[in-house]
């Protein structure tokens, strides 16, 4: 039972100047499917992210979103058709209101041509009521954890079919990183977006990841189903 | 004239003159204070609207020529800056050295086309009738006081034009877009907001601004080739003045300036209170090197 893929990446090569940061990686993420990308830092794990979203240009290979080539198209084309973001340091617009940055979303929408889904917003209340609580404060005001939780949900709001998520536990007390954790499976299940997270914490990405993958310098090392897999079989791998 | 009537007069002349410099910067508050591209072009986009607006009111049906006028120097020059940004702004993007000197070429190109075309002695203007006179105080206090219309509807044009920016900037979506491509423009991208086209229409818009103060300028000096060499400069400092990328800042940085100049002029000659006002904007930057309205901002950093 093989499930249509969301994000196909072929032998995709990023190069900044001569330096090589990815080299060949090939992988596949499955609709619906939870994948944990992981590796030390310096790995390649946020550039391969960029690349998929389109803010890196590749050197060779090729990006395709439910199996159509978007490897030449611009970011802000890549919304439109289905992927949301969630960078490192959340990219969160200091001196928008929270509304505003939630409504900018609208945005990757619009450029489908049809009007944003108002039950969408309803279910990103529903799963974030703190975000709809500070939606009058400034971006910039806002604590770690929400500032987390808002990047996720503005990321929503641009209707993804894949969702990439930057390290999204990163500088974040222990209690929100399990209410993180909750609303990540939810939205997997409930939406049915396939959602690839790059992560340092192999327990987290355990505990809710389908599949992982390992970069080591910019290439490709491992891979394999939490299920089958103990964590304990990539530590080496990951370790500094 | 008494002394009040001498005052009063001074501070009208210096609203005035901010309101001129006012229109002049704003669309520069776009281009250089929202998107950090240094337009050295930007003072040719007056002497644009200007010579629009002089060949209208000639060639126009004199009845709606006035208004035409000024609708032809906004579109004119705002086309003129969308043309200037796909060919030329837009492939220069992150090297603001190059796209000083690119556009200071435009700038001098512009000036000799202009010298060719219309010679190198200024074009008058013809305000319309019903600007030609002036509210004048008689007796009293304030006895001898002048109040040219011209110079009441400069004021209030270039309320009018801020209030519309302001407007645009808070309360549209182009706003909000121009606000998060100023804060995240990686960000931005990647929500779906096609940054290249926020800047392309920001950028017009700028230069469609400037038009309109170059045509509001030709109502009381005539339009010459290098009319906007003597505001660039001005425009500059009160963008700067007025911290980068704020509306507020650059109209109370406009009003400082022309009330400034204004009552410095009281005292002492036109050229040594432009001597006085370099040096008091470089104290202040000294001060204050954010300027009037702090807000961090990455467009001067990074260059």
């Amino acid at each position: 039972m093989t499930k249509r893929a969301a994000l196909e990446l072929e032998t995709l090569t990023v190069a900044y100047g001569s330096a090589c940061v990815l080299s060949d990686v090939s992988l596949r993420v499955a609709e619906g499917e939870l994948v944990a990308l992981l590796g030390r830092n310096g790995a390649g794990k946020t550039t391969l992210l960029r690349t998929v979203m389109g803010l890196h240009k590749p050197v060779a290979g090729r990006v395709l979103l439910g199996g159509e080539d978007v490897t030449s198209l611009p970011a802000s084309s890549r919304a439109s058709l289905g992927i949301g973001y969630v960078p490192q340091g959340r990219g969160i617009f200091p001196h928008l209101t929270v509304w505003e940055n939630l409504t900018i979303a609208y945005a990757a929408v619009r450029g489908r041509g049809r009007n944003p889904d108002p039950r969408m917003i309803q279910f990103v209340f529903e799963l974030f009521p703190a975000i709809y609580q500070l939606r009058h404060r400034k971006g910039g005001f806002l604590s770690g954890g929400e500032q987390q939780q808002l990047a996720i949900a503005r990321a929503l709001l641009t209707e993804p079919k894949l969702l990439l998520l930057d390290e999204p536990t990163e500088g974040i007390q222990p209690s929100v990183v399990q209410d993180i954790a909750q609303a990540l499976c939810h939205i997997g299940r409930t939406l049915n977006i396939a959602i690839m997270l790059v992560e340092q914490f192999l327990d987290f990405a355990w505990s809710i990841a389908d599949r992982f993958y390992v970069l080591q310098r910019g290439r490709l090392v491992a891979e394999g189903e939490t299920e089958k897999d103990a964590p304990q079989s990539v530590a080496h791998l990951l370790s500094v | 004239m008494s002394e009040y009537a001498l005052l009063l007069g001074q501070l009208f002349n210096g609203i005035s003159v901010a309101s001129i410099l006012l229109l002049a910067a704003l669309g520069l508050a776009l281009s250089f204070g929202l998107m950090g591209v240094i337009n050295m072009s930007h003072g040719e986009m007056l002497m644009l609207g200007g010579y629009l607006s002089f060949l209208t009111l000639r060639f126009a049906p004199a009845r709606a020529a006035f208004a035409l006028a000024f609708v032809a120097a906004f579109f004119g020059a705002g086309v003129f800056g969308a043309l200037l940004e796909v060919t030329l702004i837009r492939r220069l993007y992150g090297r603001p050295l190059d796209t000083l000197l690119a556009t200071w070429g435009v700038s001098l190109a512009l000036q000799q086309a202009a010298r060719s075309i219309f010679g190198p002695i200024g074009v008058e203007v013809t305000a319309p009738k019903w600007l030609a006179g002036s509210i004048t105080v008689k007796g009293g206090a304030l006895g001898g006081l002048n109040f040219p219309f011209v110079r009441l509807f400069i004021i209030g044009l270039a309320v009018a034009v801020l209030v519309v920016m302001w407007a645009i900037i808070t309360r549209t979506r182009l706003g909000l877009c121009v606000r998060a491509v100023h804060q995240d423009r990686d960000m931005a991208e990647a929500l779906g907001v096609r940054t290249r086209l926020v800047d392309l229409v920001m950028f017009s818009l700028g230069t469609a601004i400037a038009g309109l103060a170059g045509a509001a300028l030709a109502l009381i000096a005539p339009v010459t080739p290098t009319v906007g060499q003597s505001y660039i400069v001005y425009a500059f400092m009160v963008v700067i003045l007025g911290g980068l990328g704020r509306l507020l800042g650059t109209l109370l940085a406009a009003v400082l300036v022309g009330l400034f100049s204004a009552s410095v002029q009281i005292f002492t000659s036109v050229s040594f209170a432009d001597v006085l006002l370099l040096t008091f904007v470089i104290a202040f930057i000294q001060l204050r090197p954010r300027g009037i309205m702090v807000v961090r901002t990455r467009a001067l950093e990074e260059a």
